[in-house]
């Protein structure tokens, strides 16, 4: 018994365990705090909170959900890109081998095809709940403003991830967007090549869609993230009634 | 501020010793803290972190379940020379093709989402109104005109639908009405006609109605008449959303979501 505790303590004494832990458990209030200031991840957070903040049905955790998706969806693609070739030739028969020949390849593409469609509709949610909370208000109007590029960026990267499995579905669902944006008045003609790279949805697309999907559009989007979490702790942490 | 110091200076004594120089201007926290901040604050280690771990899981769980359960569409090789009748855009834009049957491409699918975006990004600075934060719907006749716009949103946006089915609708109507026939009216100005003006006069005129029974019952403040209108906005979103995905089957006909056609429905057989 003396013998165990000892042993525990020696190890949660070390150099090795205090360069990675720098505080005690967190059950004081002390080291509540510390936990939060020390650690890159949790000090998005503010160390205190108003009780207030906590209230699911204030948030409906909207926000962190949309963040949450979008973690799913960068786990999820970023291995589905082990298997997946932006090449007319082998896109589709790639990802037919997902769904039938690759471990656990299904419910990959499953995973990352849904937590897409749900972060467009938990980031359009949480825009109707910062509204209906009037939230947007002084001084928080511009990040009210990133939001707006943020709910962009969301269409713009499920859009492009649209066209990656080279099937009908996907080759049609295009068309119809790009041809709204050849429509584009005065620059129309130009905006439809810019996108697909050719007067028909061909190569050219693909790998335009392909790099906006995989690194174009993420980094604009973790870039308007990473301002729209600072601006939410210098704005005074989220709203609450005055 | 500053503009008040030269008058303190003169105020000063005239044998003053030490005078103060105003080095910064502090703003004062607008946020003040309530008197008690130990009563209604919490730490956000354990209470919130706890929160966001069990939303977490919960939703790993239910996406991961629901990839098991449910297969993702792979219809045949893309083929540029088979067009697949209908054709749809993601369901998230289907709003955006439902606009298009009903007036020109360029108003429905770039101005009008354009117009609404960019609008919708200047709210809280045509809304200068700073209370009122921080809860649901604080006045009472804020929550009637979000109910009112999005009744009226929802019955206006299916009736038009419906309406614009029919031979009498304005598609229909505007096709037989013959405005080349009108003095200085040539072919292109007739169509500018039929895709650009009349729709857009129709949709004017719907908000304005909106606009001007919620002034007339409500008399809302800025705020109270931005929830009309964003309201508006969201509720056409999903409304048109539903429509263009549930109720557009062949050649984009009205149909009941039953009788969509085998490639529009979901949990498609596994291929091959
Ligand atoms: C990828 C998209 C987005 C992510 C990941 C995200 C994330 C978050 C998170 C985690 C919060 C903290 C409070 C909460 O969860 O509700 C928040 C607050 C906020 N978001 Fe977003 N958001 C996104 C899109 C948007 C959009 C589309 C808008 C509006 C157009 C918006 C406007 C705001 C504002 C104004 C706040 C402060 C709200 C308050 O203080 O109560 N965000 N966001």
């Amino acid at each position: 018994m003396r013998q165990e505790q000892s042993i525990g303590s020696r190890i949660t004494n070390s150099q090795v365990w205090k360069s990675f832990f720098r505080h005690g458990y967190p059950d004081t209030e002390r080291n509540a705090a510390l936990i939060v200031v020390s650690n890159v991840f949790l000090h998005l957070h503010p160390v205190r909170l108003k009780r207030h903040a906590l209230r699911v049905t204030y948030t409906f955790c909207l926000g962190g959900l949309s963040f949450f998706f979008f973690l799913v969806l960068t786990v999820t693609g970023a291995l589905l890109m082990f298997y997946y070739v932006p090449s007319v030739n082998q896109a589709y028969q790639n990802v037919r081998d997902l769904d039938t020949t690759v471990s656990f390849g299904i419910l990959l593409r499953n995973m990352h095809r849904y937590a897409a469609h749900a972060m467009v509709i938990s980031v359009f949610l949480h825009m109707m709940r910062v509204f209906y909370t009037g939230s947007y208000k002084p001084p928080r109007e511009f990040n009210w403003v990133i939001g707006v590029g943020l709910l962009t960026v969301t269409f713009l990267l499920s859009f492009t991830g649209y066209l990656l499995p080279w099937d009908q579905l996907s080759l049609w669902a295009v068309t119809v967007g790009t041809n709204i944006a050849a429509a584009t008045p005065l620059l129309g003609q130009k905006v439809q090549y810019l996108l697909i790279g050719g007067p028909t949805i061909g190569q050219g697309a693909l790998i335009r869609f392909y790099t906006l999907h995989v690194v174009g559009l993420p980094l604009v989007a973790s870039v308007l993230m990473v301002v729209h979490f600072w601006r939410i702790r210098k704005d005074g942490n989220i709203s609450a009634p005055l | 501020m500053t503009a008040g110091i030269p008058s303190a200076r003169t105020a000063l004594p005239p044998d003053a010793q030490k005078t103060q120089k105003l080095l910064d201007l502090v703003k004062g926290d607008r946020y003040a803290r309530s008197e008690a901040p130990e009563r209604d604050e919490v730490l956000v280690w354990p209470h919130l972190v706890v929160i966001e771990a069990i939303a977490a899981a919960v939703f790993l769980v239910v996406l991961t379940v629901v990839s098991i359960a449910v297969r993702s569409p792979l219809e045949s090789l893309a083929n540029p020379a088979q067009t697949p009748n209908p054709s749809k855009a993601p369901w998230y834009f289907l709003n955006l093709q439902e606009l298009l049957l009903h007036m020109n491409v360029a108003l429905a699918g770039v101005v009008l989402p354009g117009l609404a975006l960019t609008l919708v990004a200047t709210i809280p600075y045509l809304d200068r109104d700073p209370t009122g934060v921080g809860r649901y719907f604080p006045t009472t006749k804020g929550k009637q005109i979000c109910i009112f716009s999005a009744l009226y949103t929802t019955i206006v946006e299916v009736g038009l639908v419906f309406w614009d089915n029919t031979y009498w609708g304005p598609t229909q109507l505007l096709a037989r009405t013959n405005f080349e026939s009108l003095p200085l009216v040539d072919t292109n100005k007739a169509t500018i006609i039929r895709s650009w003006i009349i729709p857009s006069i129709i949709i004017l005129v719907f908000i304005g109605i909106l606009v001007v029974t919620t002034i007339a019952a409500w008399k809302p403040t800025t705020r109270e008449l931005i929830i009309a209108l964003f309201t508006a906005f969201a509720v056409s979103y999903w409304v048109l959303a539903i429509i263009g995905t549930g109720f557009r089957g062949e050649s984009q006909h009205l149909v009941w979501p039953w009788n969509l056609p085998d490639i529009l429905k979901p949990n498609p057989p596994p291929v091959g």
